[in-house]
């Protein structure tokens, strides 16, 4: 046998054990779901999506009629005096009824002349306590505080035998509060204009190995009823270990759609010189 | 050959590098991945929820629609109102109030009048107007817009195309999302919600491929698999005298719900059974829609076959094995 045949064997075999290591690891990575957020080099596009619903919910409202007046005209009246002289002070109850029957996630309607906010209602699905200032969640994270369910409860995650029935956290935004509880986290505040903090978030039990093996951190996501504002620079390390990197803010209207994940139809109220606006969020 | 040790050591070293860049290059080609979701479905689905609320043949205003509208739409085709050539639709507008609640029969003739359109009423249980007992709660009122119909309790209305079959063999896909809206009720309007589900199957890419056909003249292409086909399907014509449906057949019957509004399009039949059997071992097929000039059969000459400047006189459906 030559042993420029042997030679070149060699390297044959090399080349196709190099290849068969690299297939595996590349299947690997894309087949487990442990592997698969590894974030390849990768190009995605995709289309947004259209978004009406605010807006035929304003078309809907501008045809209702409540107090044999119509939703738009008592919303000008309010706008141009007040709720108490209009005499719309059932508006918000009648709207909040109204918009709960098409089970919506989440929405806001309100009147406002300017930064004014006149009225405004809002869902309540997933808020608690007695003057629901409280969101129902999995954990509370860094900036809120556990608070009591009040009259409005939250789900029940289970019911253990023979114990009482477990809801789940009625958490409140309140960073004082928080910074008061024993061995709080350090807070910070982060997103485009400050509007959230960086907090724990949710992540696997397997989200530190992962990071040891590739080197690259997990994406945190926001404990539940939280705005997700991604994973800024400002949330990881030094910061508090590197255990609050998810940049969370509250659930308001104007957070979500400031996130992108609601969308709001806004409608001019004009009475001679005032100008207000019927602001109508939904996702 | 002298064996020359340090020779091959000095190649490896050599050829280390290379065969690293080597790796290194694969490694990014397969890491690379483009991921383009277009989302048609979703898109065409919000896009009509558009044009319907504005149809003034449905809608009493923007996003509230009429009563009467709707129920006399229930009687036409939907397809009328608003048609996408690669998807057919069905939608479904839902009053999001609760039941009227009814002592006796008597107290639900004004809700069957509104809600079923009824002006001929019939009560109790085995007519189309009554008054529901129930056992625990509230008895509501409850009414049939025809005798085929099932019971509703409240406003409700069905349009459009629903592939029947599809609780037998799955439509290839289907999409729906739902919308807000109202229904107008004396001077307000009731809330309500309307949801589309669009569907992509067999019939609505044949009709497609059929129109495609007819007004490009060019010629379209259609692959299926056999499980793809509607159960019972053996043929796909025009039905009826009036002509302005096509239908999937089983025998002489057509099959329920596999209608779709295409009108003005001259089509040959396509006998689906004859081709399944011309090869039965075969799972994948193609139905190619030829655009002619003259009569011919499959596969259709040349000459036949329309051009640019040519009137098309007929769609010729050609099945083939793949």
């Amino acid at each position: 046998m030559n042993i420029s045949d042997t030679f070149w064997t060699l390297i044959l075999t090399m080349f196709v054990a190099a290849m068969i290591i690299l297939g595996t690891l590349i299947w690997l990575q894309i087949t487990l779901p442990f592997f698969s957020t590894a974030d390849p080099v990768s190009y995605s596009i995709e289309f947004v999506h259209v978004v009406n619903k605010p807006f035929m919910i304003a078309e809907v409202l501008a045809h209702v009629k409540f107090d044999d007046r119509t939703v738009f005209e008592q919303s000008i009246e309010t706008s141009v005096t007040s709720l108490q002289n209009a005499q719309t002070t059932g508006l918000p109850s009648y709207l909040s009824s109204y918009l709960d029957k098409y089970e919506l996630r989440e929405y806001e309607i309100a009147i406002a002349n300017g930064n004014n906010v006149i009225m405004s209602v809002e869902s309540t699905e997933s808020k608690c306590g007695d003057n629901l200032e409280g969101w129902c969640s999995d954990s509370c994270g860094v900036g809120r505080v556990q608070i009591s369910s009040g009259s409005y409860r939250c789900p029940i995650l289970y019911v253990p035998e023979g114990g009482a029935p477990i809801e789940k956290d009625c958490c409140k935004d309140d960073i004082p509060a928080y910074q008061s509880l024993p061995n709080p986290k350090d807070v910070r505040s982060c997103g485009p204009s400050g509007q959230g903090v960086c907090s724990e978030g949710k992540r696997p039990f397997y989200a530190r190995v992962y990071e040891l093996i590739w080197g690259t951190s997990w994406k945190y996501e926001c404990e539940e009823s939280r705005v997700d504002l991604g994973n800024p620079p400002e949330c990881g390390p030094p910061l508090n270990g590197g255990n609050t990197r998810a940049c969370c803010a509250p659930m308001t209207a104007d957070n979500q759609v400031d996130a992108g994940i609601a969308v709001r139809a806004i409608v001019p109220l004009l009475y001679k010189q005032s100008v207000a606006t019927l602001e109508v969020t939904a996702r | 050959m002298k064996f020359d040790v340090m020779a091959i050591v000095m190649f490896l070293l050599r050829m280390g590098p290379a065969i690293l860049f080597v790796f290194f290059m694969m490694l990014m080609f397969f890491s690379f991945k483009v991921d383009v979701r277009e989302n048609t479905m979703e898109r065409f689905v919000f896009e009509l929820s558009d044009t319907v609320t504005s149809d003034t043949r449905l809608v009493a205003d923007e996003s509230v629609f009429s009563p009467e509208k709707l129920t006399a739409a229930e009687q036409a085709e939907i397809e009328q109102y608003a048609q996408n050539c690669d998807f057919g639709y069905q939608i479904d507008i839902e009053a999001s109030t609760g039941p009227t609640v009814c002592g006796s029969d008597n107290d639900c003739s004004g809700f069957c009048g509104n809600v079923c359109g009824l002006t001929t009423l019939d009560m109790g249980i085995t007519g189309n107007c009554n008054c529901n007992l129930e056992v625990f709660g509230a008895d509501f009122c409850e009414c049939k817009k025809t005798s085929d119909r099932e019971w509703q309790d409240s406003y409700k209305w069905r349009l459009g195309y629903m592939p029947t079959s599809m609780f037998m063999s799955n439509p290839i896909v289907e999409t729906s999302s739902k919308f807000p809206v109202g229904i107008e009720m004396s001077d307000t309007a009731l809330p309500a919600t309307m949801e589309i589900t669009a569907y992509d199957a067999f019939l609505t890419r044949i009709s497609c491929a059929t129109a495609k056909a007819f007004h490009t003249k060019e010629k379209f292409v259609m692959k299926f698999a056999t499980n793809q086909l509607p159960f019972g399907a053996t043929a796909f014509r025009r039905s009826g005298t009036a002509g302005t449906h096509v239908c999937l057949y089983n025998g002489n019957d057509p099959l329920a719900g596999e209608c779709r509004y295409l009108p003005n399009i001259p089509v040959e039949d396509l006998d689906i059974l004859a081709g399944l059997l011309s090869s039965a071992r075969n799972s994948k097929w193609q139905v190619t829609a030829y655009p002619l000039k003259t009569s011919s059969a499959c596969p259709p000459d040349a000459s036949a076959i329309a051009g640019r400047s040519d009137t098309v006189s007929t769609i010729l459906l050609c099945m083939e094995d793949v």
